[in-house]
């Protein structure tokens, strides 16, 4: 082969894998510091001086403004504590405990990123004050298209979808803390 | 020896793709215009407070949770720096300080605010030198951020628990101010007994 041939292939593909791997990092951006805990994954949006490029890249080209570790924290969950995909012609059981926080809100976001609504202009979703405890301090809410007892947190629709968990004004400061951290499990009823 | 040849180009080329990999995800903040702060510039003219609807077609953000209630502030260093206050309000609020690339440069919320009320200015290193010799009556009240930045802006967020909050949040975000803000020379309109300098 000619030379000029080889450089021009090696840079070809160079420029694709390079640009092919960035996009896929950025669109898959957990960054270095992501928590992982059981189906729950946060990004820690830490502080200017030590941030993580792939976090920001992602919130330039989405177009977000994510918490700030000082804020708080935001946890989502693309799957129950099994490990199957969340879908809404299913019943869920979220329960056990959040981590303290001052307030957390729990929201119910179908597969394009927008919240579900249970009825038009309804969103699905809850937040500490408005649910009911047991007496230990933990909870069970359950997800569902149909009316349940207790805390219940109205879905309708069918399709993948995800939760976000958002802790506000948390107590957690360094990542020592995170790893003691516990969130409620998400198991799955029944199926229709 | 075709072999290593081959194995040397590859390599080549894997060394350019991580040089490209690196590029795009560091010049991706300066050069992108889709981010939360482009889209805001385009909309909001600086140090106007407006409130953002988080949800519907016209929603500005993503990544919006809806029990709260969004009202953004854009600020340019070039008109001074940014004195933003507020009333005090029962439910939770925070804010977020972050630069033109997204970055959060400081965040504080209704618990960790002076008095339950927020005050917060952002000035660059000279001006607080100043600021800390004029001491102004405003910074009693306001956390000053310190930040070299050239433009940013600061989003508010603000509970509202249910639909009855709706008014008291807007209202709240009606009354935020968020003005250019200069450290001026010691107030003229309150001249306060010299006191001798001490040290």
């Amino acid at each position: 082969m000619r030379p000029s041939l080889v450089i021009l292939i090696v840079a070809l593909a160079g420029l694709f894998g390079g640009g092919v791997s960035a996009w896929y990092a950025i669109r898959h951006a957990e960054g270095f510091g992501a928590i992982k805990i059981g189906p729950w994954t946060a990004v820690p949006f830490a502080s200017a001086e030590d941030v993580d490029p792939y976090v920001v890249a992602k919130s330039v080209v989405e177009g977000s403004v994510p918490l700030g570790i000082t804020e708080g924290l935001a946890f989502s969950a693309y799957s129950d504590s099994e490990g199957s995909v969340l879908s809404l012609t299913c019943d869920y059981d979220i329960s056990g405990n959040t981590p303290a926080a001052k307030l957390w809100t729990l929201v119910v976001y179908n597969a394009s990123d927008k919240p579900v609504e249970s009825e038009p202009g309804d969103v699905s979703a809850t937040y500490s004050g408005a649910v009911v405890r047991f007496g230990d301090g933990s909870y069970r809410i359950s997800l569902s298209r149909h009316a349940k007892p207790g805390n219940w947190l109205a879905v309708s629709g069918s399709g993948d979808f995800h939760l976000t968990l958002r802790l506000y004004d948390a107590s957690i400061s360094g990542n020592s803390q995170l790893d003691t951290l516990r969130m409620p499990t998400i198991t799955r009823r029944e199926c229709l | 020896m075709t072999r290593w040849r081959i194995a040397y180009y590859a390599l080549c080329a894997l060394v350019l793709a991580g040089i490209v990999h690196i590029s795009i995800v560091l010049l991706i903040p300066t050069y992108g215009t889709q981010d939360a702060f482009a889209i805001i510039s385009r909309k909001i003219e600086p140090f106007s407070f407006r409130q953002i609807p988080g949800t519907g077609p016209d929603a500005l953000l993503r990544d919006i949770d809806p029990f709260f209630a969004y009202g953004v502030c854009r600020f340019e260093r070039a008109q001074g720096g940014l004195l933003m206050r507020g009333p005090k309000i029962d439910t939770f609020w925070s804010a977020t300080v972050l630069d033109e690339d997204g970055t959060v440069i400081y965040g504080l919320n209704s618990r960790t605010a002076i008095e339950g009320r927020l005050g917060l200015i952002v000035l660059d290193s000279v001006e607080i030198l100043r600021l800390r010799e004029a001491q102004p009556t405003e910074a009693e009240s306001a956390i000053v951020v310190e930040s070299d930045v050239k433009a940013g802006f600061v989003v508010l967020r603000v509970l509202k628990p249910d639909e009855s909050w709706n008014e008291r949040a807007v209202s709240f975000l009606k009354t935020i101010s968020c003005e250019p803000y200069r450290v001026s020379e010691p107030a003229p309109e309150e001249p306060e007994p010299d006191q001798p300098p001490s040290g």
